[in-house]
């Protein structure tokens, strides 16, 4: 049996084949429909098995001098089929999405005018970035329209959307701040004390206060200098900012990595195994 | 004069600039209070992010990994995997709805198969960084200085304060309490530093929003 046809010469078979894929696999519902919820389960925990137990024995299987085992030449196409079934989820969120709103309308809910709003974009955005990812491919034709369409929906609405939604965090984090800093407490002023050092030190006003008005060395420290000296030659509210970052924030950063490293591995060992009843 | 005729919307490279200070100031404005200009632009912009994803995330994927290999590479088994996960908008059906966890299952099981991998490249490597810095001099480290090493007792002396303050596998008291309360103390200076970072992060994106209003649409001159 061989995995590829001739597109060129075959390309009936290719049509059959994912016909019958397509009614082979969907008409297996029915079938599984007689299966118990016992049975039903177990299938489920299977896949879940099976799939982990794929790449855990990529990954633990011995290598040989090309660095592969047998396994490595079917990690690419699982990703890419991970990948599919990714972008297929998506397609299902975005259909929850339209469902909803959809509902709205019909039922004329309580500010359902939004929901046509939601609507109408949705659909032009989606017909435009279609056509977009198509053109890009060469499978429709790039014209004016799409170009000043796309540009005037991506460019000139979505972006400036993103970028405004984004930029208002910018107070809210302003505000939370002052609310948590009221809070006179070691930790809340270690924190705060860190964060005001962090935010002057990393703009040009930090470089200003130190080196122009208190007159500290922006230069590095040079060789061979004493540990007074190079305390003396680090005492920039820049320098002093970096050295939070580096090796004041780095260690605790690392610390949490690390446990939610161990949690996540312990996690994952527990969804693997089904252990997580409410998944699978 | 000639400002004015630069700065009305009289074509479509000035209009679509207007269109996008619109946009800014209509989230703005939920600064003041909740309003229906807000809501207005809000809803357009998860339905215009929801609509673009299917562009790029839906339809290229689609091509890449679907039609690509089957069509022009005539890998024909790709043909199930399309029908297979389709089996996910089973979700909404009550009789059908347990199908879709086959396809659950399998990106679950996937997902924790790869942490394995992730584990290995991610964590053991810093690990193994860590665990590699020099704690006294030796022949070994003839480039190591006081400075450096300080920095490393430093780094150790945190990360074991902070990884006790997250030990909850026993009751913390005595001394334990104490590296403990050192730790949460330790943790304050790094998320204090994570804070300051964010806010200077957002406050480029204030200052990117001002300076598109002043600049491309009031047409000010800002900076250099």
């Amino acid at each position: 049996m061989t995995w590829q046809l001739n597109p060129q010469d075959q390309w009936l078979w290719i049509w059959a084949i994912v016909l019958g894929a397509f009614v082979l696999v969907l008409g297996l519902i029915p079938l599984l429909q007689v299966l118990p919820p016992r049975g039903r389960r177990a299938l489920v925990v299977g896949i879940t098995f099976l799939a982990g137990l794929f790449f855990a024995a990529e990954f633990f299987m011995p290598v040989n001098e090309e660095q592969k085992n047998m396994l490595t030449p079917a990690i690419q196409p699982a990703q890419n089929l991970l990948q599919l079934i990714g972008a297929l989820a998506l397609g299902l969120g975005t259909y929850g999405l339209v469902r909803l709103h959809l509902k709205n309308v019909v039922q004329k809910r309580t500010q359902w005018g939004y929901s046509v709003v939601l609507l109408v974009s949705f659909v032009t955005m989606a017909f435009f970035s279609i056509w977009n990812t198509l053109a890009e491919k060469e499978l429709a034709p790039k014209t004016p329209l799409l170009e000043n369409s796309f540009k005037l929906l991506f460019d000139f609405t979505l972006v400036q959307l993103d970028a405004a939604m984004f930029s208002l965090i910018a107070f809210y984090i302003f505000s939370a701040a002052y609310r948590a800093f009221r809070i006179r407490s070691i930790e809340a002023s270690i924190l705060m004390f860190t964060a005001m050092v962090v935010m002057i030190g990393v703009v040009p006003l930090g470089a200003y206060i130190s080196y122009d008005l208190m007159g500290f060395s922006a230069e590095p420290t040079p060789e061979g200098a004493s540990f007074v000296q190079m305390l003396v030659h680090n005492l920039g509210l820049p320098k002093v900012a970096n050295w939070i970052l580096t090796s004041l924030n780095a260690p605790a950063q690392r610390a949490i990595e690390f446990g939610v490293g161990i949690g996540g591995l312990a996690m994952a060992i527990r969804l693997w195994l089904s252990l997580e009843r409410g998944i699978t | 004069m000639e400002w004015l005729q630069n700065f009305l919307p009289l074509t479509f490279d000035r209009a679509v600039v207007w269109i996008g200070v619109l946009c800014t100031i209509a989230i703005y404005s939920l600064l003041y209070r909740e309003n229906p200009f807000y809501r207005f632009f809000e809803h357009m912009y998860i339905g215009l992010a929801a609509g673009y994803s299917l562009g790029p995330l839906g339809v290229d994927i689609l091509y890449r990994y679907w039609i690509e290999p089957i069509w022009v590479q005539g890998y024909w088994a790709w043909a199930f995997v399309v029908p297979f996960g389709l089996y996910l908008y089973f979700i909404y059906s009550e009789r059908y709805g347990w199908v879709s966890r086959l396809v659950i299952g399998l990106l679950i099981g996937a997902s924790a198969g790869l942490f394995f991998q992730e584990f290995s490249s991610r964590y053991l490597v810093q690990l193994n960084s860590t665990l590699q810095r020099p704690l006294w001099f030796s022949a070994s480290n003839p480039d190591l200085t006081v400075g450096n090493l300080i920095q490393n007792y430093i780094f150790l002396a945190i990360l074991l304060t902070v990884m006790t303050y997250f030990t909850f596998s026993y009751q913390q008291k005595g001394t334990v309490k104490g590296i403990a309360t050192a730790g949460r103390w330790f943790l304050m200076i790094g998320l204090g530093a994570i804070f300051g970072n964010t806010v200077m992060a957002r406050m480029a994106l204030l200052i990117g929003r001002a300076y598109y209003i002043l600049s491309d649409w009031l047409l000010i001159r800002v900076g250099g």
